[in-house]
């Protein structure tokens, strides 16, 4: 077991992909936390995920994970035969997974409404997340690391995946790494956030801290001034308003009549990402 | 497909025939089904259920994948290499053609050993870069050979050569040369699919 406060750890790493490159980055994912990472679609979640566990092969950095035995993996596609039944799939992962409680698994198949018998190729898209989550969580493993686990989820089914993993993170050492472009997903679930963008890591840390770190700003376009202008990220005109997100510390700038508001995960990610309007 | 190709192959030789002993080409053509058709048919399953992420989340390392690939193809060169010997006695009884085991056993051990090392060649191919083309290209030495086999066969007097030097072959020193052979290539051909399989992105 890793006796140190992070229940996955990478320093320098560095991944390229024709033309894309992850990283350098380093990453910590503290034990016994939900460590959220949001990027938009083809930021390198998916890449820095696959990297992390040893399925793409590094080009430079060291990771260290806990055994495999120790990590449940779920990505956004089932990864078994599709021909096989859920059962055929539950006897693999009973085999190779030590301590795999077939109690606790029986009910997560119960719970997401899953049959034994039912043929994978026939499952929906939502049906094969839940059943790559469950068998991911059969064993109760010390790290969960789920790629975009709540899509194809309809919304009822993704609060229930949420109680599920508070669930499970009231084990002692449960850690979590939950990547989603569903920020909402997030919002009072995760403790840590990672944000990703063209390959590198914008932010990482307490999320608590990045909301403090960042305001949502709104105003009219007549408060813009050359000075406050560039403090904006990701600033939208409208035909007499603006919006966008600033550094807090950035407050100071903007005059009596602007509105700063705590942002939501989503509104920094989407800021961040977008240009300025007339960066166009 | 393996399975056209090789009936194309052989029905012309099975007729040509006529004292028998084509009924012997069923060992080295059920035998081929092995390289030809075994991993291909693998590979392509590991593609179609993404199971090179699921060995990697079961915890199986990917030295061990390689080892369990190439036990499974030689488990199953010898199992289809055993079949078509039954296959060929079989026929023999239901036709009345004689049928000479020491010959049957030479061919067997000869299609093991050529087979053998045809699957050595091309596993590092599969492991380096997935199922893809190398699927189609990986048929065609077989698909020669055998080829070159039928020919050779429904020729008389190459037949009758053939014929000959199995049944006069030594089987304990060719069982001995088809095991060295297999064991040094097999060992080179796993280092080599692990290295290769080891750089790959899954």
């Amino acid at each position: 077991m890793n006796t140190t406060g992070q229940a996955l750890e990478a320093v320098g790493l560095v991944k390229r992909r024709d033309d894309f490159t992850l990283g350098p980055l380093d990453l910590r994912v503290p034990r016994g936390f939900v460590t959220g990472m949001v990027g938009a679609n083809g930021a390198g979640k998916t890449t820095l995920l696959r990297t992390l566990l040893g399925l793409f092969r590094a080009d430079a950095g060291s990771v260290a994970v806990p055994p495999m035995g120790q990590v449940g993996v779920a990505f956004d596609q089932p990864f078994v035969l599709p021909y096989w039944r859920v059962r055929d799939a539950v006897a693999a992962y009973a085999a190779f997974r030590p301590g795999w409680d077939q109690d606790w698994f029986d009910g997560l198949l119960s719970r997401f409404g899953l049959r034994a018998d039912a043929r994978v190729k026939d499952l929906s898209r939502g049906e094969g997340n839940k059943l790559m989550i469950a068998l991911a969580m059969g064993n109760h493993p010390e790290l969960l690391i789920l790629d975009e686990p709540t899509s194809g989820l309809d919304p009822a089914a993704r609060a229930d995946l949420i109680d599920l993993l508070r669930e499970h993170m009231r084990r002692e050492e449960a850690s979590l790494l939950f990547s989603t472009h569903i920020t909402s997903d997030l919002e009072h679930f995760a403790d840590y956030l990672v944000f990703i963008d063209r390959g590198q890591i914008v932010y990482s840390g307490a999320l608590d801290q990045l909301i403090e770190d960042f305001a949502y700003v709104q105003g009219a376009l007549e408060d813009l001034t050359t000075q406050n202008t560039p403090l904006i990220r990701g600033l939208r005109r409208g035909r007499a308003s603006f919006d966008g997100i600033v550094r807090t510390a950035d407050s100071a700038a903007f005059g009596p009549g602007i509105r700063l508001e705590t942002p939501t995960i989503e509104q920094i990610a989407v800021h961040h990402e977008r240009p300025n309007d007339e960066e166009h | 497909m393996p399975i056209l190709l090789i009936s194309g192959l052989l029905l012309p030789a099975l007729e040509v025939d006529s004292g028998g002993s084509g009924l012997y080409l069923l060992i080295p053509f059920v035998s081929a089904l092995a390289v030809m058709s075994t991993p291909q048919s693998l590979f392509s399953y590991d593609a179609l259920g993404r199971l090179d992420t699921l060995y990697t989340a079961l915890g199986i390392p990917r030295r061990q994948v390689v080892a369990g690939r190439y036990a499974t193809c030689l488990l199953l060169l010898i199992a289809l290499t055993v079949l078509g010997v039954l296959l060929a006695a079989l026929a023999a009884l239901a036709f009345g053609a004689a049928f000479d085991s020491g010959v049957a056993a030479a061919l067997a051990a000869g299609s093991v050993a050529l087979l053998g090392v045809l699957l050595a060649a091309q596993l590092p191919a599969f492991f380096g870069t997935g199922p893809g083309p190398v699927r189609v290209i990986t048929a065609i030495p077989p698909s020669i050979i055998l080829g070159i086999l039928v020919l050779g066969w429904i020729t008389p007097d190459v037949r009758a050569v053939i014929l000959s030097w199995l049944d006069a072959a030594d089987l304990a020193w060719l069982t001995l040369a088809v095991t060295a052979i297999l064991g040094i290539l097999g060992a080179a051909s796993v280092a080599l699919s692990a290295r290769l399989y080891a750089r790959r992105d899954l």
